[in-house]
């Protein structure tokens, strides 16, 4: 059998018609499918300017949040065990407004799988957003008048028991940096920093402040008195890149 | 505007066009590769109600509407060959088949039905179909020259099933 033989047997197999029923299936499929399939644009539009909305609204009541950082530090805090071995505690990014500082974000490097960098990186603007709207008035005045206070570590709950008492922003600002003694002047990432230092009870803290960043700490140290008398360091955190106009 | 989109945004006259213009091919290239008008009937259907699905994944720039439907039946046609097939390894007699009233006929399908499915569909889809063969491989998603050897063995298979049937053996048999 040659091809063409073949075609013409092959041609002889012919089909039964299509049943009238296959369209009017078609068609009830076509109207029956889920209203959510058909007013699917719609739900994402009212979906895309209820979240438009959010953000306004939450942007005109915290404009001062949401404003542009004049530069971003980033950061390493280390601590330091009696051996003085170290470790890095915590990465992060931050920057002063008005003597206080704004972290931008912090993440602990035993979870920095890139995922849970970026969760991090969003719950932390989300509580940024969303904390002034939970706070009451009351509450909000009494967040912000600490914050004002704290300089460096004051995400870390440290500033209280160092510099606590410093005084408010502004006078931060207006003294150029300097809250105590001045212990030294160092450049640091090209920018000139003032270290003063305040000792409390058991405890030596350092911050090494740029002027022209705000008096932002590019360096904290904290340190403990041993028995002998000598301060053995126990947590510092270190700037290590600062970028302007981010 | 793209029939498709406009049929997902609920144009009845778009989803109908649509219809018009694919459904009878691909009936046919179910019908033969089921053997039964009620899966090819079940499976046109499909095919056309997936479009409207909100994961369905066809892309007109990628692939033409044609060669992507084809696609569709022809999985659809094969889960449901694979679901029936019977335990000798051939797939079942249809109910229509059994009614054939031509001998030549009968045979025909019951060659074509016994192909191993990937001969089956290369040469349903390229002697019924016309179907080019660079579209066969788009459509069956494998390379032109596996489409191409496929097709030829499925050919050279069959004049060896109905050499009897060939035009001049008639008196033979």
């Amino acid at each position: 059998m040659n091809d063409a033989e073949l075609d013409q047997v092959l041609n002889t197999w012919g089909v039964p018609p299509v049943p009238a029923s296959l369209r009017a299936g078609v068609l009830v499929g076509f109207h029956s499918r889920p209203e959510r399939m058909r007013f699917r644009g719609l739900r994402v539009l009212i979906a895309a300017v209820s979240i438009g909305v959010f953000l306004l609204a939450v942007t005109l009541a915290l404009p001062q949040t949401l404003g542009r950082a004049p530069y971003i530090v980033d950061s390493d805090v280390m601590r330091y065990a009696p051996d003085g071995t170290s470790s890095v505690e915590v990465h992060g990014a931050s920057y002063n407004r008005n003597g206080s500082e704004i972290v931008v974000y912090e993440v602990s490097p035993s979870l920095l799988t890139e995922l849970q960098l970026g969760l991090q990186a969003v719950n932390s603007a989300w509580t940024r957003l969303t904390l002034p709207l939970a706070l009451s008035h009351e509450m909000l005045e009494k967040a912000n008048s600490v914050a004002r206070g704290c300089v460096g570590l004051d995400h870390y709950r440290l500033c209280s028991q160092s510099f606590g008492c410093v005084g408010s922003g502004p006078a931060l600002l207006n003294t150029g940096c300097v809250i105590g003694p001045v212990v030294g002047h160092e450049t640091i990432l090209d920018h000139p920093t003032v270290a003063v230092q305040s000792i409390r009870g058991q405890r030596r803290d350092t911050l090494w402040m740029a002027p022209d960043l705000g008096c932002f700490a590019l360096r904290i140290t904290i340190e403990e008195r041993r028995p002998d008398g000598t301060f053995h360091l126990v947590r510092k955190k270190q700037a290590t890149k600062v970028t302007l106009n981010p | 505007m793209d029939l498709v989109k406009a049929a997902r945004k609920g144009e009845e006259a778009a989803f109908l066009q649509l219809f018009e213009e694919h459904h009878l091919p691909l009936f046919r290239f179910a019908y033969r590769l089921t053997g039964s008008v009620a899966d090819a009937e079940d499976i046109v259907q499909e095919c056309f109600l997936s479009l409207l699905r909100p994961g369905c994944t066809y892309d007109p720039k990628r692939t033409p509407i044609r060669t992507y439907l084809f696609g569709i039946v022809r999985n659809q046609s094969l889960k449901r060959l694979r679901r029936s097939i019977g335990v000798d390894g051939t797939p079942p007699r249809s109910p229509e088949s059994e009614f054939l009233r031509d001998e030549m006929q009968d045979a025909v399908s019951r060659a074509v039905m016994e192909l191993p499915e990937i001969q089956r569909e290369v040469l349903v889809l390229a002697h019924y179909e016309q179907m080019p063969l660079a579209e066969i491989a788009q459509v069956l998603g494998v390379e032109l020259g596996a489409a191409k050897s496929r097709l030829q063995r499925a050919r050279a298979s069959l004049k060896e099933t109905l050499a009897a049937y060939a035009p001049g053996m008639e008196r033979k048999r």
